[in-house]
């Protein structure tokens, strides 16, 4: 079976652009075979992600924040990329996602909610200081389905 | 912000006045008490500051403060917004007239197409457009997304779309990759979108038509690599 098209969006580094955005997501995500609750829950990943890109990225004119959706048959990666920033914010970000859970520190609501919702955070930064964070959703493997199911 | 700081705003205010700084942000972040007599100054320069045709707006209220200048009145004169960057953004959309661009890689999967059209509409409204606007480029939209997945190579299943908009105007390009189309047959393509005939007796060809009719200038483009549509949409309201 050939590779799925991953879906990739650049938008303005603008509040108002997250509600459609994440909706896209969303409904990309009913498209390519997935449940509306996991489309809903990546809509809210989407939202929390997005939403702190816009919070913590410059607000220069021109700026704008990437989303890459890869999708498997049973996963979704999604990549958002934001030019904002510094190596320390990123190193202390990284930190915070990769310590221990009996141990780590609490993230913040939103982040923490992404948390639960996926099945793994990375934070990386590029040659040009952008941001990365790539999170992976599978179908039914986050702490939220367990305790729903 | 009580009645000791009400001379002081007074003042700065005044100041500002003369200094030509006629767009004001008050940031209230970890205020959690404003007076009357200082709601009351705030108003008193706002209203100045429209004379001069510029502003004053407040962010980073707090929830409870944003109640207590609610039960003021305060929303009904002054505009909130959470941060100043969201100020920013905004006071360049409105007065430096900067165009905002998304762009997107997408499947070529009819499926998406009504996601896209949502997509971009959703945008336009939130940006101020009103709905015969937003209607109008969801249709426009839907035409070229079809069009670019039925005529495009299939061995590249995807295409890509480029949106820009501004307080005026919409520009839209949408692009596939039509790789071996040779030069007579992009002149045919090219002499169908410039005049869209319409046949009363087919169930097709009626999109192109629909389109031009819609769009304020359409243009295709035919490279090597492939073809891209060119739509300006000016705003109508």
């Amino acid at each position: 079976m050939p590779e799925k098209v991953p879906i990739l969006i650049e938008f303005p580094v603008d509040a108002d652009f997250i509600p459609s955005v994440r909706k896209f997501v969303s409904e990309s995500t009913l498209i390519e075979g997935f449940t509306p609750k996991f489309s809903y829950r990546t809509e809210i990943i989407v939202d929390e992600l997005c939403n702190n890109a816009v919070k913590y990225g410059p607000s220069t004119p021109g700026s704008s924040i990437k989303i890459q959706c890869d999708f498997e048959p049973d996963t979704i990666q999604l990549t958002v990329q934001d030019p904002g920033g510094t190596p320390k914010d990123v190193q202390n970000l990284r930190k915070v996602i990769g310590t221990e859970q009996e141990s780590r520190h609490f993230l913040g609501h939103g982040l923490e909610i992404v948390r639960m919702l996926t099945s793994g955070m990375e934070v990386t930064q590029t040659p040009n200081g952008e941001t990365v964070i790539r999170v992976v959703k599978r179908r039914s493997q986050n702490i939220i389905d367990t305790l729903t199911e | 912000m009580d009645i000791s700081s009400v001379e002081l705003l007074t003042q700065t205010f005044d100041n500002m006045v003369v200094q030509g700084s006629y767009f004001v942000i008050i940031d209230l972040e970890g205020v959690d008490f404003v007076s009357s007599p200082a709601v009351g100054v705030l108003m008193g320069c706002r209203r100045r500051l429209i004379e001069k045709k510029g502003n004053l707006v407040l962010v980073g209220l707090s929830l409870h403060l944003r109640e207590k200048l609610n039960l003021m009145g305060a929303n009904r004169i002054f505009r909130y917004y959470n941060d100043v960057k969201t100020v920013l953004t905004d006071y360049r959309w409105e007065h430096d007239q900067m165009a905002q661009k998304m762009s997107l890689q997408v499947p070529a999967n009819p499926g998406y197409v009504p996601a896209i059209r949502r997509l971009l509409s959703s945008v336009v409204l939130q940006k101020g457009y009103n709905r015969k606007d937003a209607f109008r480029i969801e249709t426009i939209i839907d035409e070229l997304a079809n069009n670019a997945i039925e005529h495009g190579d299939h061995a590249e299943r995807k295409f890509y779309i480029d949106f820009s908009l501004d307080r005026d105007k919409v520009e839209l390009q949408v692009r596939n990759l039509t790789r071996g189309l040779d030069s007579s047959l992009a002149q045919q393509v090219k002499q169908k979108f410039e005049n869209p005939v319409v046949d009363d007796d087919s169930i097709r060809g009626r999109g192109l038509a629909l389109v031009k009719m819609l769009s304020s200038e359409l243009r295709l483009d035919i490279d090597a690599q492939g073809t891209t549509v060119h739509v300006t949409k000016v705003r109508e309201d």
